[in-house]
């Protein structure tokens, strides 16, 4: 009984190790996915934004919902976004106080962190490209970020 | 003293801290932000240069672009990024390089336009003696129609008129010149349709066309009412016209590139063309009646000519006719008297006083002229009569060798007796 468990675990490692060996992923690493310049995109008054040069597009409404903003009000502000080394996007727009970061996930931008800058509202945020960190500059003020917070 | 020391180390302090809290507040801004400023800049320059239109303004393109490169060169490696595949140094240095041959364009069109500028003030300059010379044509004009006076006073006036002849000859090679030379400096090819439109305006401002047609209608006017001109005079204007004509086809055929397109104004060079043509056919009527009279009162009734060849085939005639006539015929006094006659008018008159306006108007080359020469040299050879001298010589020479044959008779016949 004891050796056809083993006979039976034995199969299955084996099995195992052929379909990782016949697999087709690949994988690709060390990649640098940091975006040289930010993106700034006007909303639309459904809260849609689209880039046209990279074709990202994707709605801001659960932003504005977290922000506690109107998406009437919000219709037209510049919003802002840049990728960072590690592929994560930085949102952020005027009338917000925190800069979220966004992790791609099939059809869908995830938050991996919100990173709150003021208990103000930003008025003119904007977002560079300071590898491997990104640059906040609002008003006078600029910080480096990264996905874990404000460095 | 130590408190005051104090005070000034933490001054510096706060005064590197302004600088420094200054620097980095001068490097708080947004990538985005330059980018955009530059293309903004970038995009500004260009549209300045689609409406660029004098040297001046491509000049303060010029620094403007420098302004450019020297606010953004900092920060090429970001503008780079963003408008690849081009790079900042190429655009910046394309901007220069249209700006700068937009410029040479410009030197050369200005460069055109004060020529025209200053043709059209010489114009306007002689349009204005022209009508000067018109009045003081139609005054003469006036008082010779109503002269009464003695043979000086009308020799006087002849004087006048032949001296305001000469100052209309004067104006009116100055103004073809001054017209052809100015528009033969218009380097058409190199203009675009519209410069051209805009040189048509200009040519139509300051009427160009008409100043011409003036001056081809004064021409007209003054061969029509000055009838009592001399031969010498009148191949004087047609020396002038021919001129005028070699010079209008050149500037006429320019107008007509400036106008090329535009039919009205095509048609005005066409009218200018009918209008020399009339000018070119009252004069030379004026000029065939004119010589023919000239002849004529010396006694030389040449063959009738309405025309530079049949003026040249009717002196040939006329000296083909002696030749004939006299190889017929003989020598004589009255061929002498003929040919002497003949020789003065063609020495003294058309050789002397009209040779340059013929061979200017057209009306005869060298070569007839040295044609008509070496006949009128056959004609003093043959016109002279035979000498009686050389008649009573040959007399006596005959009666000499008509004694000498009778002797040699006689003497032959008294031989054959013995």
């Amino acid at each position: 009984m004891k050796s056809n468990i083993y006979i039976q675990i034995l199969i299955a490692v084996s099995f195992a190790v052929l379909l990782s060996a016949c697999s087709s992923r690949v994988a690709i690493e060390n990649v640098d996915f940091a975006q040289p310049l930010e993106t700034v995109v006007q909303a639309g008054s459904d809260g849609q934004v689209t880039d046209v040069r990279t074709g990202v597009s994707f709605n801001v409404l659960p932003l504005l919902e977290k922000e506690g903003l109107n998406a009437s009000d919000f219709a037209n502000t510049d919003v802002r976004m840049i990728r960072n080394h590690q592929g994560y996007y930085f949102v952020t727009a005027a009338g917000f106080r925190n800069v979220y970061v966004m992790k791609t996930r099939e059809n869908e931008l995830r938050s991996e962190n919100i990173i709150r800058i003021s208990s103000d509202r930003m008025e003119n945020p904007a977002l560079n490209q300071r590898n491997p960190y990104i640059q906040l500059v609002y008003g006078d003020r600029s910080v480096n970020l990264s996905k874990n917070g404000i460095q | 003293m130590n408190s005051i020391s104090r005070i000034n180390v933490l001054a510096v302090i706060l005064v590197l801290l302004a600088g420094f809290s200054s620097q980095l507040i001068a490097q708080q801004q947004s990538d985005y932000q330059i980018v955009r400023n530059y293309q903004s800049e970038y995009n500004s320059v260009i549209n300045s240069i689609k409406t660029l239109d004098s040297v001046e303004e491509a000049d303060e393109i010029l620094a403007r672009i420098d302004r450019v490169e020297n606010e953004f060169s900092e920060h090429s490696t970001l503008i780079n990024r963003y408008i690849f595949p081009e790079d900042f140094s190429s655009q910046i240095n394309s901007l220069r390089d249209i700006t700068s041959s937009s410029r040479g364009h410009l030197s050369t069109v200005a460069e055109q336009s004060g020529r025209i500028d200053s043709m059209t003030g010489e114009i306007s300059d002689l349009t204005s003696q022209l009508e000067q010379f018109s009045q003081e044509a139609d005054d003469l004009r006036s008082q010779l129609d109503q002269m009464t006076r003695s043979r000086n006073a009308s020799a006087a006036q002849a004087r006048q008129l032949r001296s305001q002849l000469e100052g209309r000859d004067e104006f009116i090679l100055n103004l073809v010149d001054s017209l052809f030379v100015a528009y033969d400096n218009l380097d058409l090819g190199s203009l675009s349709p519209s410069e051209r439109q805009e040189f048509a305006l200009r040519a139509d401002v300051d009427n160009v066309i008409g100043h011409i047609e003036t001056v081809v209608e004064s021409n007209i006017s003054f061969v029509d009412t000055h009838t009592q001109l001399s031969s010498g005079d009148y191949l004087k204007l047609r020396a002038n016209l021919v001129n005028f004509q070699n010079a209008w086809e050149k500037l006429g055929s320019r107008l007509a590139d400036i106008y090329e397109a535009e039919g009205e104004r095509a048609d005005k060079v066409s009218e200018v063309n009918d209008r020399i043509s009339t000018w070119s056919s009252r004069l030379d009527d004026a000029v065939w009646a004119s010589l023919r009279a000239s002849f004529a009162n010396r006694g030389i009734e040449l063959d009738s000519f309405n025309s530079s060849s049949s003026f040249y085939s009717a002196l040939n005639s006329y000296l083909d006719n002696a030749l004939s006539r006299v190889s017929e015929s003989g020598g004589s006094d009255d061929e002498k008297a003929r040919v002497a006659n003949f020789t003065d008018v063609w020495q003294n008159e058309v050789k002397v006083n009209w040779q340059e306006f013929i061979i200017d108007g057209r009306v005869l080359s060298y070569e007839n002229m040295a044609t008509i020469d070496g006949k009128l040299s056959d004609w003093a050879v043959s016109a002279e009569p035979r000498s009686s001298t050389w008649l009573i010589v040959a007399g006596i020479l005959g009666l000499v060798v008509l004694v000498l044959v009778v002797l040699l008779v006689t003497k032959s016949g008294k031989t054959e007796k013995k």
